[in-house]
């Protein structure tokens, strides 16, 4: 779909379509959806929308807290509508491919209902668990789901949950590691863990399972591995306590192995340029260190025309491979 | 370009201009995300020596003001210079620079009539994003209209919520002609991107910002109170513009039938959005970016409809209850209306077959 926009946008700009002859190229191009296409979109935008429309249904009255509803019929109407999507689920998995979008809304559904069960239950029980607490046993409860399902949202919904968990639990305990992590520190390197290792395995499952290979969630984990490990950089150069980081060592590895992995094994340039995004922050950060202790004015206009350099190196570099993985 | 692409249009008897080179394949969005990245990190740092080294620049709103302007006017010199990469991020940063310091001139200028410093900003964000010669540029300013429009209309008319739809509205209208002057092609896509990136942020200030400006609604003006269900009405203009377009498009396969349900959703979509304002929006922006064929303005529309969702859950003036009951009798209705639809295609089917 993507493909074809730009296929056909370039040859609008370069010329090569006589202009009188645009309107009709656009429309042969196969560009716009057929009326089969706008079919099945129509059929999935009712299906998701009324799925997540009764999934959050339940959800609003649970966190309306009806004093008035007795507890025992709280708890009945979120378990009935979860062994319902339980029920939906089975039933349209037995009909194969052609309910396998049924499938999915419905496992996924069941999965949202669990977590509202959840909260009911500490609602009702008021048992004083940590939020952390919650999301945990979440994604531990959702993972056999996870497991059948063969289905990326959810699995990328089962490591959204691990990264709240792993962030609040370290805020939580912040310091119960003594003088070896500090607070968010600890939280910075239990996501790039996590991140980083969920995208190897993807990556690696990608390669056996097709339904592993759709590119957004890979370029979510690369994020949730990026952005911690760049925080952890920063916090480190601005940290005037500290003599030596960990960060300063597995962010060059981190790095390295980005650009052989994107750039030799998979080609993805998404990737590529969120590393060159990184490098420019953590760059800027260490000259803009080295001039805030000197105050010199000056050293701002270095710093502006330090960024102008990285970002237009960055992006002839971008550019240069778009075309060499376009060819 | 793939054989099928150039195959198609030759069979159609479209013959196509062999230049010496491959088409350029115009660098994906993350590329100008960065750059524009860049460029704005650069200009807050140039801003940054300006205030700190040449303080008498800051002191005088004409000083301030002759700066800006001779750094937007240089940037346009720059830009139109077509000299690469390095020269476009120059330009960028040079141009967003002086239009923080024009921005800070009229700030000290006009100091008691907020609503006029954000009407001026719109002028010169409108004027930018249509003359710059760079398509990063055209976008940023596009973004920075939208958020001047919305300030501008919350200051003066307290009708914040009339910026998005009107945005909507525009963007609709520059992506559904995307194709129509294949010389500004790329033009009205880089005012598209930035108009849906504005409201995306508009939506945003709306869930964030709410309380901020709270106190700017003034009571008993009809404007004020109108203005979301406004918002909502030209988000819905938005909708019947593109299904009117599609239809056209797709006069042959498309039964009256059809047109009349597809007209009637319209109007239930507007009737929901009353409630849960933004939801319109949303399902416009999905729909406009299907019917392109954009991936990228189709996660744009999951994004608004997250956060419609998410300022319905917040909106105070029904209950929790209310709305639940809302999301379940909207739930079945969605799937009940699914299911007529399933049913209703395989009798049509099993009509054609006989």
């Amino acid at each position: 779909m993507a493909s074809t926009r730009r296929e056909l946008a370039a040859l609008i700009e370069q010329g090569a379509i006589p202009p009188g002859q645009v309107g009709q190229a656009v429309a042969l191009s196969g560009l716009h959806p057929s009326g089969r296409a706008w079919g099945l979109f129509v059929d999935r935008l009712l299906l998701w929308l009324g799925t997540l429309a009764l999934v959050f249904a339940v959800m609003f009255l649970v966190a309306y807290n009806w004093s008035e509803m007795p507890r025992w019929l709280r708890f009945g109407l979120v378990q009935v509508a979860l062994v319902a999507a339980i029920a939906v689920y089975c039933w349209a998995e037995g009909r194969g491919v052609v309910k396998r979008m049924v499938a999915r809304a419905a496992l996924t559904a069941a999965t949202l209902l669990l977590g509202v069960l959840l909260a009911l239950f500490g609602q009702v029980y008021q048992t004083g668990a940590d939020p952390w607490q919650l999301f945990c046993i979440w994604a531990l409860l959702m993972l056999p789901w996870a497991l059948v399902a063969r289905f990326d949202a959810l699995w990328v919904l089962w490591l959204g949950l691990l990264n709240l968990s792993v962030a609040l639990y370290f805020r939580t305990w912040s310091g119960a590691f003594g003088p070896f992590f500090i607070g968010d520190a600890a939280a910075l390197w239990g996501l790039f863990v996590l991140n980083t290792s969920a995208l190897v395995v993807w990556e690696l499952g990608a390669r056996r399972w097709r339904w592993l290979s759709a590119g957004w969630a890979t370029c979510l984990l690369a994020l949730g591995s990026g952005v911690p490990v760049t925080l952890l950089v920063l916090a480190w150069l601005f940290d005037e306590r500290s003599g030596f980081s960990a960060a300063a060592l597995v962010y060059p590895a981190w790095l390295a192995v980005l650009y052989v992995v994107y750039r030799y094994w998979r080609a993805d340039l998404f990737m590529l340029a969120g590393g060159c995004l990184s490098v420019i922050v953590v760059v800027t950060a260490w000259i803009g260190r080295y001039f805030m202790r000197q105050g010199d004015p000056g050293g701002l206009l270095v710093l502006a025309m330090a960024v102008l350099g990285m970002g237009a190196m960055a992006v002839i570099w971008l550019k240069r491979l778009h075309r060499e993985m376009s060819a | 370009m793939t054989e099928s692409l150039r195959e198609r249009l030759d069979r159609a008897g479209i013959t196509l201009a062999e230049g010496e080179a491959a088409p350029a394949i115009e660098p994906p969005w993350f590329v100008r995300a960065l750059q524009a990245f860049s460029g704005w990190l650069a200009a807050l740092f140039l801003l940054g020596f300006i205030g700190m080294g040449m303080v008498f620049i800051l002191e005088s709103s004409i000083a301030a003001a002759a700066l800006g302007l001779v750094l937007i006017a240089g940037a346009y010199a720059l830009l139109r210079g077509n000299g690469g990469d390095f020269v476009e991020h120059l330009g960028l940063a040079a141009s967003l620079c002086g239009q923080l310091l024009v921005a800070w001139a009229l700030a000290h200028a006009l100091v008691n009539q907020t609503a006029g410093l954000w009407w001026a900003l719109l002028l010169l964000q409108v004027i930018l994003a249509l003359v710059m010669p760079s398509l990063t540029h055209r976008a940023l300013s596009a973004l920075a209209a939208s958020l001047a429009l919305y300030m501008a209309l919350s200051e003066s008319l307290s009708a914040a919520p009339i910026a998005g739809g009107l945005m909507l509205l525009v963007a609709v209208a520059l992506w559904l002609n995307e194709f129509r002057w294949p010389a500004r092609m790329r033009q009205c896509q880089a005012l598209g991107h930035g108009l849906l990136l504005g409201l995306l942020a508009i939506q945003v200030m709306e869930y964030s910002g709410q309380s901020l400006l709270m106190e700017l609604h003034r009571d008993g003006l009809v404007l004020a109170w109108l203005a979301p269900w406004m918002g909502d009405a030209l988000a819905t203009l938005g909708l019947l513009l593109l299904l009117r377009h599609i239809f056209q498009r797709e006069a042959h396969a498309m039964a009256p039938r059809v047109r009349m349900a597809a007209y009637g959703a319209a109007v239930v979509v507007m009737l929901l959005s009353l409630q849960a304002h933004g939801l319109s929006q949303a399902v416009v922006v999905i729909t406009l970016g299907f019917a392109i064929a954009h991936r990228l303005i189709i996660a744009l529309g999951v994004l608004l409809l997250l956060l419609a969702t998410a300022n319905y859950y917040y909106w105070l003036e029904v209950t929790l209850l209310t709305k639940s009951a809302t999301l379940l009798a909207l739930g079945v209705l969605l799937l009940a209306l699914r299911w007529g639809l399933q049913r209703w295609g395989r009798r049509g089917d099993g009509e054609v077959v006989r």
